[in-house]
């Protein structure tokens, strides 16, 4: 009895420790993420950068001052170009996808951004494919996919039929330029972290590369059993959402990348 | 007999009340082919928005990340707000609902989500009762209301009668009156 009696009562000082030692987590990182932001799918058309807010619509982009969150002002627009679909953050870099080409701004002091480049896809601006971006100092990568869907602003039959990841070279970031061209099924989301790319590639899956060498990026692992739209990346763990599931997988270990959990359609 | 003598106006004022909507008007029909359906809201309340029990994942859109949530959009109908502070064990906690939604952001406690053509601002410190700090309305243009933004093919005419416009889907039509 009275051993049973000590384990319960070292049960309950656990369960103690271990509730303060929570609560007091919660109002450590509460503290610390004040005002903080979260972390966006490559389809965003919403990105947060400091107390800014970026959004895309078809044609341009407009910047909102969040300097009191719960009302966001606008207090720029930019003409972009049409069919725009993505906008993606790193390090002070705006890039915006649209259905024909890439665009790439600078955030300047006053948080508005000011165009650096503007990169066709192909001969023109007047063909289009569908594509979101990601990048890093260095390099740009884009996803470019014909099939047409509603939910891609892009889409229509006017579409070049083009389905292919395209890496540019971004060290001049005025003047990006085409390194190499891979071809895909349909790839929609990317994401990046570190050298290690994440392509969903509709039906064919979620793939996944080492893209060390952009000129022969290589294939580590691809799970093809469903249909993944699109990424985030979160420092090992990786969701990927499908029309009718969300994935999780651990890839700390890029040679034994593990499912860690699915929520599935109707759940 | 005197009646009879407003029949062709009868018509042609028919017929302007119903080529009003028309886009772009097709001489020959074009048979049943591929093209654009508007999804409309009858719902007149198409901006409340409110936070729900979980429901079932049907067809999922944009996704979202922060501080051990996940956000995911149902599209066009809302939000769910999935707790993955074990992502063994991910456990959807609530669903926000917002009609014509496809955006998400977070700042703080404040969650930007697009409704129909507003954004609209939501404190979440309390999942179980958000509460909508601001409203910016016509965020994006009228085109999404009445013909499908950034598309080029053969769409239903959008007839405002039927509601507001959140959404278009894919489907056959039989002979449509409008392309772009």
């Amino acid at each position: 009895m009275k051993s049973i009696y000590s384990s319960t009562r070292l049960i309950f000082t656990l369960c103690t420790l271990i509730t303060l030692l929570a609560f007091s987590c919660q109002d450590d990182s509460s503290l610390a993420e004040a005002g903080e932001t979260g972390v966006a799918g490559s389809y965003a058309r919403f990105i947060i950068v400091n107390n800014f807010m970026y959004i895309v619509d078809a044609s341009s982009i407009k910047t909102f001052d969040l300097v009191d969150e719960t009302k966001p002002a606008q207090v720029d627009e930019q003409i972009v170009g049409e069919r725009i679909e993505s906008i993606f953050h790193f390090d002070g870099r705006l890039f915006v996808g649209s259905g024909a080409g890439l665009f790439i701004y600078q955030i300047e002091a006053n948080g508005l951004p000011t165009q650096l480049s503007a990169t066709n896809y192909f001969e023109s601006f007047e063909t289009f494919s569908c594509d979101p971006v990601a990048a890093d100092s260095t390099h740009a990568y884009v996803t470019l996919n014909t099939l047409a869907r509603i939910d891609q602003p892009c889409g229509g039959i006017d579409n070049i039929q083009t389905n292919e990841l395209r890496i540019y070279d971004i060290s001049d970031l005025t003047n990006p330029s085409l390194l190499a061209q891979y071809q895909m099924e349909a790839p929609k989301g990317v994401g990046l972290d570190g050298k290690t790319l994440f392509v969903c590639d509709d039906a064919a899956g979620l793939k996944i590369y080492d893209v060390n060498d952009p000129l022969n990026i290589q294939l580590i692992k691809q799970f093809d059993n469903f249909t993944a739209f699109d990424v985030i990346p979160l420092d090992g763990l990786l969701l990927v959402v499908g029309p009718e599931n969300v994935f999780q997988f651990d890839y700390t270990d890029l040679s034994n990348i593990q499912l860690v959990s699915q929520i599935a359609y109707g759940i | 007999m005197k009646n009879l003598r407003l029949l062709p106006l009868l018509l042609f004022a028919l017929c302007i009340n119903s080529c009003e909507v028309i886009d772009f008007d097709n001489p020959e029909p074009v048979g049943t082919v591929e093209g654009l359906r508007p999804i409309y809201t009858s719902n007149e309340n198409w901006d409340i928005i409110s936070s729900q029990e979980p429901r079932p994942i049907e067809n999922l859109g944009k996704i979202y990340y922060k501080d051990n949530v996940i956000y995911v959009n149902e599209r066009n109908k809302g939000i769910h707000v999935i707790d993955n502070s074990n992502p063994e064990n991910p456990v959807p906690i609530r669903f926000i609902e917002v009609i014509g939604s496809e955006d998400i952001a977070i700042k703080g406690n404040t969650l930007y989500v697009d409704n129909v053509t507003d954004l609209v601002a939501i404190d979440i410190s309390n999942i179980l009762e958000i509460e909508v700090t601001s409203r910016v309305k016509d965020l994006y243009s009228e085109a999404k209301k009445t013909f499908p933004e950034g598309y080029s093919g053969f769409f239903e005419c959008v007839d405002l009668a039927n509601g507001v416009v959140i959404g278009w889907e894919e489907t056959l039509l039989d002979n449509p009156n409008c392309q772009r």
